[in-house]
């Protein structure tokens, strides 16, 4: 059965011209980065703008794979690579985000950070902010950060994923923590209202 | 003190979390494998690296930098072979050059003088 096909088998297929072997990698593997892309970038039509470049990268590379290492790695290197590039040319400075909070958009937010339900709208203004605050992140941080806490990759993979070193992927994870906490500290309480960050 | 620290944490957590957040089965709109495989056939993936550079990437590019080596270790070795002790400082120069002498000496007319005719430089002690 051809969908049984190793990814690699599949690569190979692809880099000798052969569409087929493409489609069924694209086919395989598009929802999963999809929803990666989706993690920096709400707006679907940019998920799936960098899902594009991500498998353009991967036909054009793909007699460059090596097979001693695996497929998915290779292919998470070439989404985080894209990702970090796309997410350098959006980066805000944070005390630019944090001035342009309204009373009302830091008040969901703040909520929704104590774990209080809301509606649906304060709900995804919350959601619209936090995602600004977090853009204002350094890409690479970010990006361990996602892979670690919230795609449940140790640091052996991310190292992987990213072209890193194992100790260099937990001395990134321990620096972005710190400056998330800084990001979260300078989100304006409800008490305090809005009007800059503390840190 | 360590509950703030431990409220912080939590919030700068879920911070993550929500600017993160999305639906667990999104997916890419339909036909999306259409439209990327019309972009690849416009070019829009550029030419494929060809096989022949994993060639160049083994052996070729080992092989420059081996000669670049040596080229380097060469001239390193030649320089050291031709050069005498001594022979490019200034107190040497002032010694053999007679134009060099001429301006230590204040006499700056000596440079415009046939070479021919330039008078020997006086013994030195």
């Amino acid at each position: 059965m051809i969908d049984d096909a190793s990814d690699a088998s599949l690569l190979g297929r692809a880099a000798a011209g052969d569409a087929g072997g493409f489609d069924l990698l694209v086919g395989r593997w598009k929802n999963r980065l999809f929803r990666l892309a989706l993690r920096f970038f709400r707006r679907p039509e940019d998920a799936e703008e960098i899902v594009q470049e991500v498998f353009l990268k991967v036909y054009r590379m793909a007699a460059t794979y090596r097979s001693d290492a695996p497929f998915e790695h290779w292919l998470l290197r070439i989404a985080s690579n894209t990702c970090v590039d796309r997410l350098r040319e959006r980066r805000r400075r944070r005390e630019d985000v944090l001035a342009d909070i309204t009373p009302d958009a830091g008040a969901w937010l703040d909520a929704a950070l104590a774990g209080a339900s809301q509606e649906a709208r304060q709900a995804e203004a919350a959601r619209a902010l936090a995602s600004e605050l977090l853009d204002s992140l350094p890409p690479k941080d970010r990006m361990v950060l996602v892979l670690m806490d919230l795609e449940g990759l140790s640091a052996r993979e991310v190292a992987a994923a990213t072209g890193s070193t194992r100790a260099a992927v937990k001395v990134r994870a321990l620096r972005a923590r710190r400056s998330l906490r800084r990001l979260a500290e300078a989100v304006p309480t409800a008490r305090e209202g809005t009007g800059g960050g503390r840190g | 003190m360590r509950l703030r620290g431990w409220t912080t944490g939590r919030r700068a957590a879920q911070l993550l979390r929500l600017g993160s957040d999305r639906d667990e089965t999104a997916s890419p709109r339909p036909g999306f494998e259409a439209r990327l495989r019309a972009r690849v056939e416009s070019g829009g993936a550029g030419r494929p690296v060809p096989t022949w550079n994993e060639g160049f990437e083994s052996l070729v590019r080992p092989a420059l930098a081996l000669a670049a080596s040596l080229a380097l270790a060469c001239a390193g070795l030649y320089v050291q072979g031709t050069t005498q002790p001594g022979e490019a400082d200034l107190a040497s120069l002032a010694e053999v050059d007679s134009v060099f002498d001429s301006l230590l000496a204040a006499d700056p007319g000596a440079l415009f003088d046939d070479p021919g005719s330039v008078a020997e430089p006086p013994e030195r002690p």
